[in-house]
């Protein structure tokens, strides 16, 4: 019986001596990186994300680094698109997407807009949803705040002057709330994958026997507007639109 | 004069028509040949002879012959005579034989001819009869199956990106000829050729593959070297060739001369081969590696240690060896932005043949330092493919110091470059590092605060604040206006407070306090009930305001009777006995006005 206990303790020991803390492999894997040990970086990366089940901004960042550094840069796209939907104000990794996506075989020039709807995506790209979000909330209590000091004062400078502030936050808040929303589209509400497979003929319907409409390679990102069975709806940012096969995405 | 020349003319053409040499040799037609298969052997003297004896050619079958013939000719007044004797042999067992010297007679002297060597191999067929039948009807279709093809030979059947492969298009022929002409050239896609100047013999060699001979030539060489990984091919070569058939011939003179021949011409096409072209290893790859495979090495020079500012260095990678030393790029050098580099020139010394490209590619860094002081310029690395060691290779020189003193006028010079300001000049552009600081490692994404219950309830709580506002608000507003109705409401129970406690007052008989207190409740009394403030609260106010609330005229002489009695009796002490007057109509007047007015 002691034998056994002993066995199995050790055992035990082994077990937890194996399996290291995801601080551990944190630490470990920058220290490989800085040594230009990309692959074994990335492998402890991905095994934090793997094995241990972590949701981080920045481990997400570091691996899409080594991936780059790998030259693998479909993957370097798929996890700073990843890194930027947990955290969109994670400025490094939108350089870093931005310099990865040169590398790619593809180049999709977006549909080009009208200069106000530039404006306003731009705007609204500068701030993160939950930033707009909480924007939105203040300005919205401010002006119930301005609103109240104006029914409750007196004076007339100051009654004109918080009639004009709370007109402003009302415009300031519902600007607030529809970036809010527009961002929220845009981002969290999205369906978005990055193409793996080599080269991919988009078809125009989801038969492998349809036309083939155009073609992609990978690393490119897509957004997925349909699914049926094992095929999705695809659109790039150039408008294209047309069918594939899921396996060859991977969703962000 | 004109006679001795023509003598003279017709002497040198005698001379020249008998100066010719007696020669008497024996060919084979060919060197190498299968067991049972026919061998042409010729003797032929270029004079009349006689007595003609034959070699011992115990190891050979002997197939037909001797054929005696003799040809006479005249060309260009050149007179010339052949006799030959031919024999047809084939060999009985593989090895090399010598055919010893034949003799003949000529005048009265006797020729003794050269030996020829031969060499007998392996035969698939041993039957001299099978194999011509084989040949004859070969013979009606040319150059199918084996008797007459193309081949492309690959040095390697598979390598990485850049390795070189050497392709060797080769005609195999059956046919005692090589007569051919490129029809169409091999084009390569996704490989960089270099081709490989050819020393043909235009006979070709002979050549055994399992067992039967063949007459070989090189068509085409080429060095190449693959751009790109996956399943590449080795394009097919044309040709067009002439094979000389022998045809069975009619006329019995052709067929004592031989046979007939017929030439025909025959198009072929080599098989394209398949080579398997592996992308270069991830694992290991150094970050400055640009393509360079081969067995290398490199060296790293700079050509002066120290200058004057404003004079040139030059920096020197020499890279030698075998491998494709024409595909290697100038390496990419970091070096201190303060240091002016020009585009190296390239300087080749290279060989491409058959043992591949060989040599040495330089490449010379010009560099200009304008300003004095002392610049590391290394690192400075480069990288090759091993293909043999299946390994990276670097050639790295840590530090290459360069010492540069300060030379006239280089102020001048640094000024003009930094005018551009204080901005920092891009030099190149690079990933961001990772981030090393410590991270909150959850296991669970963070939630979106839009459109969550925080963010409702957060939104939600402004207008609820405005409601409780206003309701506040409104709430303050109906207290201050109901104070008046209220009062009047309440007027009359707050005057029957005021008189109990006068009544008490009364029993005790304290006039003082009895009279002030009768006096306050009714003033208090009216003031409530008439909506007046007290300080407008006097007899002609009372008066006025009871007259307008249509009370009787009996009963506002008695309020100021009462009322004249209370002042009075405040102020004029003594009159005592009163008191209960006093207070019964205080009392009353109360008690009528709470009936007549109403609101």
């Amino acid at each position: 019986m002691k034998k056994i206990l002993i066995i199995a303790f050790s055992f035990l020991m082994n077990f937890t001596l194996l399996a290291l803390s995801p601080e551990a492999k944190y630490n470990d894997a920058h220290t490989a990186f800085k040594t230009n040990d990309f692959q074994k970086a990335a492998n402890l990366y991905q095994q934090m994300i793997d094995e241990d089940s972590i949701v981080s901004a920045d481990v997400y960042y570091n691996l899409a680094n080594a991936y780059y550094r790998l030259n693998d840069f479909p993957s370097a796209i798929l996890f700073y698109h990843k890194t930027l939907k947990l955290d969109a104000d994670y400025g490094d990794a939108a350089y870093n997407l931005r310099l990865a996506e040169r590398n790619l075989e593809d180049k999709i020039e977006p549909v080009p807009q009208l200069f106000y709807i530039r404006w306003y995506r731009s705007l609204c790209a500068s701030l993160s949803t939950d930033s707009w979000a909480w924007l939105f909330c203040t300005v919205f209590f401010a002006m119930i705040l301005s609103i109240i000091f104006f029914m409750r004062s007196k004076s007339t400078e100051l009654r004109k002057a918080l009639f004009l502030g709370a007109l402003g936050l009302m415009i300031a808040s519902v600007l607030s709330i529809s970036l809010a929303w527009s961002s929220y589209q845009a981002n969290e509400a999205k369906q978005r994958a990055v193409v793996f497979a080599g080269s991919v003929s988009v078809k125009s319907s989801p038969v492998q026997s349809a036309m083939g409409l155009f073609i992609i390679h990978a690393g490119t990102t897509v957004e997925i507007t349909d699914e049926l069975g094992e095929w999705v709806k695809v659109k790039l940012e150039d408008g294209k639109e047309g069918w594939m096969i899921f396996g060859d995405l991977e969703r962000i | 004069m004109k006679t001795p020349i023509t003598l003279l003319f017709i002497l040198v053409i005698q001379l020249i028509g008998f100066s010719q040499e007696l020669k008497f040799s024996a060919a084979l037609s060919r060197n190498q040949a299968a067991v049972g298969e026919q061998i042409k052997l010729t003797y032929s003297l270029n004079a009349m002879g006689n007595a003609f004896s034959a070699p011992d050619l115990s190891a050979f079958d002997l197939l037909m012959g001797p054929q005696q013939m003799f040809g006479s000719q005249n060309v260009n007044g050149k007179f010339s005579q052949t006799l030959s004797y031919t024999y047809y042999i084939s060999g009985k067992k593989p090895g090399k034989f010598t055919i010893g010297p034949a003799s003949i007679r000529v005048g009265n002297g006797v020729m003794k001819s050269n030996s020829v060597e031969i060499e007998i191999t392996k035969g698939t067929s041993s039957n001299a009869s099978n194999a011509q039948a084989k040949q004859q009807s070969n013979a009606s279709q040319p150059g199918n199956g084996n008797d007459l093809y193309v081949k492309a030979i690959v040095s390697k059947a598979s390598g990485v990106v850049g390795d070189q492969f050497l392709v060797t298009y080769k005609l195999y022929s059956r046919y005692a000829q090589l007569n051919y002409e490129l029809s169409k050239a091999p084009t390569f896609n996704g490989f960089y050729t270099e081709d490989i100047a050819l020393a043909n013999k235009p006979n070709g060699e002979q050549e055994n593959i399992n067992g039967q001979n063949y007459l070989t030539a090189e068509i085409k060489k080429v060095l190449v070297f693959p751009q790109k990984s996956g399943k590449l091919e080795i394009p097919s070569i044309e040709l067009n060739c002439v094979v000389r058939q022998r045809v069975q011939s009619q006329s019995i003179w052709d067929q004592m001369m031989g046979g007939g021949y017929r030439d025909a011409e025959v198009k072929i096409k080599s098989p394209a081969v398949a080579l398997d072209v592996k992308p270069h290893d991830a694992a290991g790859k150094p970050v400055d590696f640009n393509g360079a495979v081969g067995k290398l090495s490199a060296e790293i020079t700079l050509d002066r240690a120290a200058v004057k500012a404003g004079e040139a260095v030059n920096l020197r990678i020499s890279v030698s060896g075998r491998g494709n030393l024409k595909l290697i790029d100038p390496p990419a050098l970091n070096l201190p932005a303060e240091l002016e580099v020009y585009d190296p020139q390239v300087k080749d010394n290279i060989s491409v043949s058959s043992a591949g490209m060989n040599g040495s590619r330089t490449f010379e860094y010009l560099i200009i330092p304008r300003a004095g002081g002392e610049y590391n310029l290394g690192p400075i690395s480069f990288s090759w493919f091993d293909p043999e060691a299946r390994q990276y290779k670097t050639e790295t020189l840590q530090s290459l110091l360069l010492k540069v003193e300060k030379g006239s006028g280089d102020a001048v010079v640094v000024n003009r470059n930094r005018a551009s300001g204080g901005k920092t000049k891009a030099i190149n552009e690079d990933i961001r590092f990772i981030h090393t600081a410590d991270t909150e490692l959850s296991t669970e994404a963070p939630a979106l605060f839009f459109l969550s219950l925080p963010f409702f309830s957060l939104t939600a709580l402004s207008p609820l604040a405005f409601i409780a506002f206003i309701l506040v608000r409104r709430r303050d507003l109906n207290r201050r206006q109901n104070v008046g109705l209220y009062r009047m409401k309440e007027a009359g129970s707050m005057a029957s407070k005021r008189l109990k406690k006068a009544s008490e007052l009364l029993a005790a008989r304290n006039k003082d306090a009895f009279y002030e207190e009768v006096y306050r409740a009714l003033f208090g009394y009216f003031s409530d009930k008439l909506k007046l403030p007290m300080a407008e609260l006097n007899r002609t106010s009372i008066e006025a305001m009871l007259a307008q609330k249509n009370a009787s005229e009996g009963l506002i002489q008695k309020v100021l009777t009462t009322l004249d009695a209370c002042e009075f009796a405040r102020f004029a002490p003594g009159a005592s006995d009163s008191m209960n007057d006093v207070y019964e109509q205080a009392a009353a007047i109360i008690r009528e006005l709470e009936q007549t007015i109403k609101s």
